[in-house]
């Protein structure tokens, strides 16, 4: 027999940690857990969109001045990830929200895959847009 | 044919999981379930090492453990069935109750839940009454193991939350009272803490031994209330 001793972490980070945890979990777990991370990414792109539009307070050159920015590689893909967590919140949100009512239960698993089909064909449109215009 | 296979168990007698300790058998995975794995261990390494058991056929639910992070009832699993071939089987309590010793978790805060919707566990020899049952779920397979308490990941932070196995018993008492007050138990779940705070993640439904499905319970309370709302809505505008 061989031990090792492992420090507990405090319960309330090891509670909310557990959310996170999906490892050899179902899929629902997967959605669930990426339905949280998209939230608080859009949460934290809501406030950083509210900084670059406070620039203009200061006046159109200041503004103007983070176009450069804004149309810099890097920008790019920040975009198109930024519209697959759109895309991912929105779409799945729909599907919590028919299994919520009661509707297609059942068919959960099903729906997530028709609804992630989408984001693909969406994903796949929007970033030919977004890349005729960068 | 015998492998050797390492089983990583926690050990806890604190109240919290303070070490693991590793110990190796020789047994055949394919004809040897996990609950066997560890009898052997504690027959013959340790017999300081607690664990829950006793029908050893899913009939009783004392078993359940986590198994590499995945709540399992050891006395149904073949080592096989969740070992890789090298690495070792990780064994720890349940989540989400207290810890008595080792792989041994004290159910109270289950049976608190349970005993607020009347621990309505319906015997199935007990005859139907005519008209009641509305093809649901039998709920009298759940042998209340603790493992759809342990897999949610909203029990886990909401320790108000009424969980999704007295959620479902609750759901079983609504479409079929066997002289039951469904009204009661209707405002009971119509709560932040009840039906409403499930987030959809459905792993208690994943976990379940019995082939039960909490979630899809849930989720069918949630529209008989929201039905009842709309309902209400219409007889408040007459």
């Amino acid at each position: 027999m061989i031990s090792e001793e492992k420090e507990t972490p405090g319960i309330r980070w090891r509670s909310t940690l557990s959310w996170f945890d999906a490892r050899r979990r179902g899929l629902g777990m997967w959605a669930f857990v990426l339905h949280r991370l998209t939230g608080i990414l859009l949460v934290v792109y809501l406030f950083l969109h509210f900084v670059v539009l406070s620039t203009l307070a200061l006046g159109p050159a200041a503004y103007d001045s983070l176009i450069p920015i804004m149309k810099s590689p890097f920008l790019f893909f920040f975009d198109v990830g930024l519209f697959l967590a759109l895309l991912y919140h929105g779409l799945n949100g729909l599907r919590v929200t028919l299994v919520g009512l009661g509707m297609g239960v059942q068919h959960q698993k099903a729906i997530f895959w028709g609804l992630m089909g989408l984001v693909v064909i969406i994903l796949t449109y929007g970033t030919y847009r977004l890349f005729l215009v960068f | 044919m015998n492998k050797k296979i390492t089983y990583r168990i926690a050990r806890a007698k604190g109240g919290a999981i303070s070490r693991y300790d590793t110990f190796t058998i020789d047994v055949d995975p394919s004809r040897t379930t996990i609950l066997d794995g560890i009898q052997k261990i504690w027959a013959e390494q340790d017999r300081t090492l607690t664990f829950r058991h006793a029908c050893h056929h899913a009939s009783c639910g004392a078993c359940a453990v986590r198994v590499n992070g995945v709540e399992k009832l050891p006395c149904i699993v073949d080592i096989s069935e969740v070992w890789d071939g090298t690495s070792p089987l990780v064994i720890e309590p349940l989540r989400n109750f207290p810890i008595v010793s080792d792989l041994v978790v004290d159910p109270t805060p289950f049976f608190d839940r349970m005993r607020q919707v009347g621990l309505p566990i319906i015997c199935a020899s007990e005859p139907l009454v005519s008209g009641e049952s509305q093809g649901t779920n039998r709920f009298e397979n759940c042998i209340e193991c603790l493992v759809c308490e342990s897999a949610c990941p909203v029990v886990a932070s909401d320790p108000r939350y009424l969980g999704p196995a007295a959620l479902a018993a609750a759901h079983r008492i609504i479409v079929e009272p066997r002289g039951a007050d469904p009204l009661f138990i209707q405002q009971l779940v119509d709560d932040d803490h009840g039906c409403w705070r499930c987030h959809s993640a459905f792993e208690c439904s994943e976990v379940c031994p019995s082939n039960g499905d909490p979630a899809g319970a849930i989720m069918a309370l949630r529209q008989r209330l929201i039905v009842e709302y709309i309902k209400r809505l219409f007889r408040r505008g007459r």
